[in-house]
């Protein structure tokens, strides 16, 4: 059913969803095993690279040294690295990341009960980036080499080069306290609403929603605005760039040319028919924003105190609890891989040329 | 057109906003109940920078854990708001009997949070799975003294009454009692012997039951409704906030999303705060503090092995100017080994050597034949004890060579290799600072003075007459007799210089207007009573 609306959306959609569209598909899923096994290596060898071991990193000078071997011990890192690299290899299979060092808590249950931040967080950032960004790119792109457009071009690089920081702590002068007092600058809710809202989801709008709090809801959405803006402004420049991009090509394209030709007012030929496929490449560019959006959250957190799992990520570095760094970052890395394949998958739906 | 004017308009709008922002604006927050008292009903939300780790009692030994503890536990004995002696709180009274048999008796009719009965048995299983336990962050070693390695006991000879058999005599040990993370009460019949129990399941018989336990986000204490002891809880239940950044807890009390920020602003935020608050809603409460920072010298062996070296030493460095330029204020100068606020407080640096002297210091110097400028290497950490370290030793260094005395180079190390190696006797000098134990003096000298194994610096001191004092007041439980012995030490740290004291630092709590009772919790004991402070109802 759903190959039938997005040909009525007229998204370039081949009717011929044969064998090569399969064979990239399962290729695709195969490839994933081995992309997957890559990331992971890479991060262990990375948390490997310092001298020590993680026990000893984080908890030297905190604990006699009988203690530290003991931990060392329970750890595994008094092991072979190769039973080590397996034992890691094995515990992310079965979702078990282990225990922090510094304060021995279950590093999966810390994405869990984070997690749900960091989602509401980059989640409303794309949705920013997307109102944003992509009406903006179309301005551009229509307007090519008028002023505008030049204003437009020069405002999505300061977004996009802007540090992150930057931008929140501008956004927390601008409408904070100690400017105009419009909105919350840390946390995702006010405490008390915080603690009247059972965690269910982990996720507090979800949850807000789930308990009939209206009123926590809307302290949610509140606290939401400004790190949201802070995240999607810094992709929306990323967005806004692309589109004008694609748009400008797209319009040059013959077919446009025929469809002008053929009397269609040029309102229509930019939205019926240039801009949708000027998103084709978008998508592929939304999920590579992935590692961006990510990255930014980690920023973005430490900025305004938004409970996610960026901001443990910073706080276990500090520890040099390298145990949770690496569990935290291989989520982290296994995020974007999947996103990535998730893209492609539906790169390769909606875009005939795609295929291997 | 339109999305012209959409563009526009949304310049214009970030511009107004921006140029809003830089004339600044008075902070206009409806001060909800500015000028009201405190409401017994109202949740006090406490926001903190500070992590708590655990909140099983034999599982920590951090100052934000012991804040918690000490809500959800009663103890056999307690240290009153502004106090420094220990009185009765679960117990009904306490004594000694003989020279190491401690006797207290429990009130009737205690009960934990789960409604059953606080026995005598509880108090000895508590202290028993303490020491079992031995959790490595180490409270349980100040109960040497009843631990059966060391030929100690406690046992309950009735369901009221705990015996306590010390090894030896300890003038301290009420002291022990009275600690949250040592002396906290728990079910014998829930609390494992050999493990800790989980932090979301504990139970006590303190005025506050845990609520959510996330120490990366937020922890809340709710009000016991089976709460049989004498604290009056004078809110509606606690709501400890953790930020991670010191600049978003400003923000937040500025704001008036906390209503406390307690443990820690920067200095710089600090001063902000003093010349500011005012005007946004805040009040920065000070109180008593006994955090020490001090340097250590190497007694041991040259350089510093000359008494007259260090005694210049002494002479010349300004703490004055310390507290003043490096730290605004935040801290007050040390001029002896015990801090200000407990007994024994003896200024016996400043009744020595004055004013900063640089030229009484070239007199001590040239008196004794030493060759200047002397020369040696004053280590520090830049991970310990705040980011003004820094500042603080290029001050010292400056002001030992201002006059050619001093040839001082500074050296950092990070604390993970630091612990390890400033009693190894490879440091000339090195900076330490010390949160107390318990609010005793004898917590100040111990373990810096003592000739043998009870010392942790191992810098090569030896006085056998401080020896002398150090066990006198380890087991003379009287306090009148005990506080010349601390002043006598005091004037032979001071002749002897084997540590220069620098300064000690005073607590600090920010609090939004209609906030009450925080100035009387901010004491020498370092212990946050929530149940004091209230808020006004919003």
């Amino acid at each position: 059913m759903w190959w039938h609306v997005l040909r009525k959306a007229g998204v370039g959609l081949s009717t011929r969803t044969s064998g090569s569209l399969r064979t990239y598909l399962v290729t695709r899923l195969l490839l994933f095993i081995p992309n997957v096994l890559v990331i992971l290596t890479i991060v262990f060898i990375l948390m490997r690279v310092a001298p020590g071991d993680p026990v000893s990193v984080a908890l030297g000078g905190q604990r006699p040294p009988e203690q530290i071997a003991m931990l060392r011990e329970a750890a595994g890192y008094d092991r072979p690295i190769i039973v080590q690299y397996w034992e890691y290899i094995r515990g992310v299979l079965t979702f078990d990341l282990g225990e922090t060092i510094v304060d021995s808590r279950d590093i999966t249950e810390i994405l869990i009960t984070n997690g749900g931040a960091t989602l509401t967080l980059t989640f409303a950032a794309v949705l920013v980036a997307l109102v944003i960004g992509v009406p903006l790119g179309l301005v551009a792109g229509r307007r090519r080499d008028t002023p505008l457009d030049a204003g437009l071009r020069v405002f999505s690089i300061l977004t996009y080069a802007a540090p992150v920081f930057f931008l929140g702590l501008l956004l927390q002068l601008a409408f904070g306290v100690r400017g105009l007092g419009w909105l919350p600058t840390s946390s995702q809710a006010n405490a008390i609403m915080q603690a009247r809202v059972s965690d269910v989801t982990n996720i507090f709008l979800v949850d807000a929603l789930l308990a009939g709090d209206t009123e926590a809801f809307v302290d949610g959405l509140e606290h939401l605005v400004l790190p949201a803006l802070t995240l999607g402004l810094l992709l929306s420049g990323v967005f806004m760039r692309i589109i004008r991009v694609n748009l400008v090509q797209t319009l040059r394209g013959d077919y446009v040319e025929a469809v002008r030709a053929r009397g269609v007012s040029e309102r229509r030929v930019v939205i019926h028919h240039a801009f949708r496929n000027a998103m084709v490449p978008f998508v592929t560019v939304l999920g590579l924003q992935i590692a961006l959006l990510l990255g930014g959250a980690i920023l973005t957190e430490q900025t305004f105190n938004w409970p996610g799992i960026g901001a443990q990520l910073v706080r276990y570095l500090g520890s040099r609890d390298y145990v949770a760094v690496q569990g935290i970052v291989t989520f982290f890395a296994l995020a974007v891989v999947t996103v990535s394949l998730l893209i492609d998958i539906i790169n390769a739906l909606i875009d005939p040329r795609v295929r291997y | 057109m339109r999305a012209r004017r959409l563009h526009v308009g949304a310049v214009l709008a970030a511009v107004a906003a921006l140029t809003l922002a830089a004339c600044g604006g008075d902070d206009d927050d409806g001060d909800a109940g500015e000028g009201a008292a405190g409401d017994s009903d109202t949740p006090v939300v406490v926001g903190t920078t500070d992590t708590v780790t655990n909140i099983d009692p034999a599982g920590e030994f951090d100052s934000p854990s012991n804040n918690i503890v000490d809500s959800l536990y009663e103890k056999l004995l307690t240290i009153p708001p502004g106090g420094t002696e220990p009185e009765p709180q679960a117990a009904e009274s306490c004594d000694w009997t003989d020279d190491v048999t401690y006797t207290c008796t429990l009130k009737e009719g205690l009960q934990f949070s789960d409604g059953s009965e606080l026995t005598a048995e509880d108090v000895v299983h508590s202290f028993q799975r303490q020491l079992t336990i031995q959790h490595e962050s180490g409270g349980w070693t100040l109960m040497g003294g009843i631990n059966p390695e060391n030929g100690g006991s406690v046992e309950a000879t009735d369901d009221l009454t705990v015996v306590f058999n010390l090894a030896a005599p300890d003038a301290t040990f009420p002291l022990v009692l009275s600690a949250p993370n040592m002396g906290s009460i728990v079910p014998s019949d829930t609390y494992p012997m050999d493990a800790l129990q989980p932090n979301d399941q504990v139970i006590g018989s303190g005025p506050y039951v845990i609520g959510e336990f996330d120490p990366s986000q937020q922890i809340t204490l709710e009000p016991n409704e089976n709460y049989t002891g004498d604290r009056e809880v004078n809110n509606g239940g606690v709501i400890i906030q953790k930020f991670d950044q010191a600049s978003a807890l400003k923000q937040a009390i500025e704001a008036g999303d906390v209503h406390i920020a307690y443990r820690s602003l920067g200095v710089t935020d600090h001063a902000d705060l003093v010349e500011n608050g005012a005007d946004r809603g805040v009040e920065v409460v000070e109180g008593d503090g006994t955090e020490i920072n001090y340097m250590v010298m190497q007694t041991g062996r040259p350089p510093l092995d000359n008494p007259a070296i260090r005694q210049a030493i002494a002479q010349i460095i300004d703490r004055e100017t310390i507290a003043e330029s490096i730290y605004s204020g935040t801290v007050t100068p040390l001029y002896g080994p015990i801090p200000d606020g407990l007994d024994g407080h003896k200024p016996s640096f400043q009744e020595v050597y004055g004013e900063p002297n640089p030229e009484a210091a070239a007199q001590i110097l040239e008196d004794a034949g030493v060759e200047t400028p002397v020369a040696f290497t004053l280590w520090w950490m830049p991970d310990r004890y705040g980011e003004e370290i820094a500042d603080m030793y290029a001050e010292i260094e400056r002001q030992l060579e201002a006059d050619g005395l001093f040839d001082v180079t500074l050296e950092s190390e990070s604390w993970e290799s630091y612990s390890t190696t400033f009693s190894d006797g490879s440091k000339d000098a090195f900076d330490l600072g010390w949160f107390p134990d318990f609010p005793d003096a004898s917590n100040y000298i111990t373990g810096f003075y003592a000739s043998d194994d009870r010392n942790f610096l191992i810098a090569g001191y030896s006085n056998p007459e401080m020896d002398q004092i150090i066990d006198e007041v380890l087991v003379n439980p009287n306090q009148d007799e005990r506080i010349p012995l601390f002043e006598q030490a005091s004037d032979i740290v001071a002749q002897d210089v084997p540590i220069v004291q620098l300064w000690q630092r005073n607590q600090f709590a920010y609090i939004r207007d209609g906030v009450e009772g925080v100035a009387d919790t901010l004491d020498t004991s370092f212990t946050f009573r929530f149940y004091m402070v209230s808020a006004a109802e919003e």
